[in-house]
């Protein structure tokens, strides 16, 4: 029996390492599905980590400390939103200026709040009733947070949003073809504004959560690489929102292993597994040739967009 | 006059006057559209018809000018402005998103419901396509949809957007003889209606056919425009009259091909079988020989594998069956010149030895003789009449007919013993086809010539042989054609 439980255990800690994967994600699908690619995710993070950490330490309430650091990341955002929907420079140098940027902030800004814990985290809470369910009972529904389910909850909706509604029609146009959907009267930059900031919003959300709830304290880089398992994650998902809730669990539960698997294995080799998992992901779908032509990436990703240039 | 017995125009463009880093692509232009007519603008290439229309459908902003939409002056600044007066625009690359359902292409940018936004869409898809004889399916993803399909989600879409004015670019271009009877029958349909047509064209033909009033543009500036009638009047003259308007001097049309002796075969291709991107067989068994001295035509609608057929005769796709032989050396004039005939960055000179940059004329062991090569193209550039800045220029400055010019240069000059020309006319204007044309056969003394295209005037015109291109399969034709074209058109449907 006691395997079961193991499995149990690793599902249940999935959710909670998977949930800010599953955050930054999400933002980062809304991006590109609109064609810009932010690879300032982890800068996104880390800053949305610190102020998250800071306001919820000064309020003493975590919820402010979510709402700051959402903030804080989606502003970030629309520093790469001008410079690569307004300027056009190349997006791959501005994503990056934005990561470095955010590492090299935080840890400056950072350095006297180090190692002190985070009392006003939120509660781990399990709901009654729900709770008591064999295998799905204590995975889904005992000692996890809020935080957990507020994911999951958004990644329906941003998925109901994306492909059921009109403006997921016309956020998914601007992505493929701007062009076109600028010849129909849709105000692109307006568009890819918007998801740029969503895609921040939630890369400061996620940020955040490390910091509040994840591990209580502020440390320099704590965000550890997360926001480029991001970016594999959303290619991995092939910009689907509820794809991504699976592949964000599945690599938080990669996370959770390498603590516990670390009596029998090289605790070196465990930490690598994320992100060798996140460089093996790629080519496994790009050698699915029925999937890559299924659901290719979104047809202008990357691309600047100027009105008059034929 | 006819102007006084109808009403006022539906829309009147005055002077309008854009520029582009110095050019002037439409000087001055005066423009009357009235309502139930087909109005069709003729032009060359670089006439400026496309950008004029890129500023009525509110694209382009125009640097100055007005507009008089029933009588009294609007501004149109964006598309949004013009959809909602009316004007709607068929760009002849289509605006429509490959991956996305006809619906949601169609629901794009319209005020739809933000919830199911899809449910009042597809039924009023039905209603149009009902009403105007489309067959659509709401449902259908656009890349799966055939070019003439296509065509009639952007009309569909069009008339669901309430076009008063429907602005089609040379909507003819990537058509069937069949699907073209169909755009013309909407057409009519609409004009019932009293709705204007303005038809961007060069195909003098269909302008006959189709349109009521004939505006002809010329660098920029109106240089005729008239009822069609008036030309009919002309009666068989009325077809050069048109063209000698366009370019300013006559051109023929009709090329004298004189006969030219037929030795060796240079491409013997035999049962060739290759397949898409998607692992579906789109050449079926594919035989056929192109010798030199020859020119062989293989016409066929777009999208019966073509592409896979020259892909795998260059061997940039594998082919799944049967043997390519291939005598001497290929030259190769692709049907995308910007992406594969030429790199835009590059200069013209550049350009003109990529095919043959290791020939040793150009230069010894990793140097180049660049005083050599200047002259070299610079020879080219004046012998095929390539309008040009200058041999220094980058590439992605020429027009397309100039573009045109300058890979047909590198191709023929190096002598190879076989051509592949691929839509070697496609978007060009009347005097770049004759001219285009003339090169083509006067190459065939010293080469085989594969001559790839859907324009079946072209394979008429130039070849020697003719095989049709129907779903990979080929039907082959000999001379003389005269009698025979009725019944290549209809190979070329699938009749």
């Amino acid at each position: 029996m006691e395997w079961q439980l193991w499995v149990i255990e690793t599902l249940r800690r999935a959710l909670v390492y998977g949930t800010p994967i599953l955050l930054g994600t999400l933002g980062e699908i809304y991006a590109e599905r609109s064609g810009i690619l932010n690879l300032g995710v982890e800068g996104m993070m880390i800053l949305g980590a610190f102020v998250g950490f800071t306001t919820a330490f000064v309020t003493k309430n975590p919820w402010l400390g979510f709402l700051a650091g959402a903030f804080v990341g989606g502003a970030a955002s629309l520093l790469h939103g001008f410079l690569s929907i307004h300027l056009r420079v190349i997006q791959v140098v501005s994503g990056l200026a934005l990561t470095l940027f955010g590492l090299g902030l935080t840890g400056v800004l950072g350095r006297g709040w180090e190692g002190q814990p985070l009392k006003a985290s939120i509660a781990e809470l399990s709901v009654p009733g729900l709770s008591r369910i064999p295998v799905l009972g204590p995975i889904l529904f005992t000692d996890q947070n809020l935080l957990v389910y507020i994911g999951i909850g958004l990644a329906v909706l941003l998925w109901w949003v994306l492909f059921k509604t009109s403006w997921g029609i016309t956020v998914r146009s601007v992505g493929e073809d701007p062009r076109t959907a600028d010849a129909l009267g849709i105000n692109v930059a307006l568009v890819r504004y918007c998801c740029t900031f969503i895609g921040g919003l939630l890369a400061g959300l996620g940020g955040a959560y490390l910091s509040i709830v994840y591990r209580p304290s502020w440390t320099q880089g704590m965000t550890a690489g997360m926001g480029w398992i991001v970016i594999a994650l959303t290619i991995f998902s092939l910009w689907h929102p509820l794809v991504a809730i699976g592949g964000s669990y599945a690599f938080g539960s990669l996370f959770y292993l390498s603590f516990r698997l670390q009596p029998w294995v090289a605790p070196e080799l465990l930490t690598i597994m994320p992100y060798l998992f996140t460089i093996l992901a790629p080519l496994l779908l790009h050698a699915s040739r029925r999937l890559r032509r299924r659901m290719g990436a979104p047809g202008a990703l990357g691309l600047p967009y100027r009105r008059e240039e034929e | 006059m006819e102007e006084k017995k109808k009403n006022t125009p539906l829309i009147s463009m005055r002077s309008v006057i854009k520029t582009f880093g110095g050019v002037r692509a439409n000087d001055g232009i005066d423009i009357d559209i009235y309502g139930g007519e087909v109005h069709a603008i003729l032009g060359e290439n670089g006439a400026g018809k496309t950008t004029l229309m890129n500023i009525l459908s509110g694209i382009y902003r125009a640097d100055s000018g007005e507009f008089i939409l029933r009588g009294s002056p609007v501004s149109i600044k964006t598309p949004k402005d013009a959809i909602r007066r009316g004007i709607v625009m068929v760009h002849q690359h289509f605006r429509l998103i490959g991956p996305h359902t006809v619906a949601e292409n169609v629901a794009l940018g319209l005020s739809v419901p933000f919830i199911s936004p899809l449910k009042g869409i597809e039924r009023t898809i039905e209603e149009f396509s009902a009403r105007y004889n489309l067959l659509v399916h709401p449902r259908a993803r656009i890349c799966d949809l055939s070019v003439g399909e296509q065509q009639r989600v952007e009309i569909v879409k069009a008339l669901i957007r309430g076009a008063e004015i429907l602005i089609l670019d040379e909507p003819t271009s990537v058509l069937t003889p069949q699907e073209t009877k169909e755009l013309f029958w909407i057409l009519e349909r609409m004009k019932e209606e009293n709705k204007a047509v303005i038809f961007i064209t060069h195909k003098l033909e269909e302008v006959l056919e189709v349109s009521d009033r004939i505006t002809i543009l010329r660098r920029g500036r109106v240089t005729a425009s008239m009822p069609a009638l008036d030309v009919k009047k002309a009666g068989r003259k009325a077809k050069e009259d048109l063209a000698k308007k366009m370019v300013g001097r006559e051109v023929l049309l009709s090329i004298e091909k004189k006969p030219v002796a037929k030795s060796q075969p240079v491409l013997e291709v035999k049962d060739l079988r290759v397949e898409d991107d998607r692992g579906h067989e789109t050449v079926r068994g594919l035989s056929f020989d192109v010798c030199r001295g020859e020119v062989f035509g293989i016409v066929g609608v777009a999208g019966n594998g073509q592409n896979q057929l020259v892909e795998a005769l260059f061997g940039l796709r594998p082919a799944t069956g049967g043997t390519i032989t291939v005598r001497g050396d290929t030259g190769y004039i692709p049907e995308d010149r910007m992406g594969m005939g030429s790199v835009g960055e590059l200069t013209l000179s550049e350009n003109c030895i990529l095919t043959g940059y290791k020939n040793s004329c150009f230069g010894t062991g990793i140097f180049f003789d660049l005083a050599y090569i200047r002259e070299y193209t610079e020879a080219l550039v004046c012998k095929f009449s390539v309008t040009a800045p200058s041999i220094s220029a980058p590439a992605k400055q020429l027009s397309g007919g100039n573009l045109q010019r300058l890979i047909l240069a590198r191709e023929l000059s190096r002598n190879t013993s076989l051509l592949i020309a691929e839509q070697p006319t496609h978007g060009l204007d009347v005097g770049s086809i004759e001219y285009v044309w003339k090169f083509l056969l006067e190459q065939r003394k010293n080469a085989g010539i594969l001559l790839l295209s859907n324009d079946l005037g072209e394979v008429l015109a130039l070849s020697d042989r003719i095989g049709v291109l129907y779903r990979g399969t080929l039907t082959l034709f000999d001379q003389p054609f005269e009698d025979k074209e009725e019944q290549i058109g209809m190979k070329m449907t699938g009749l």
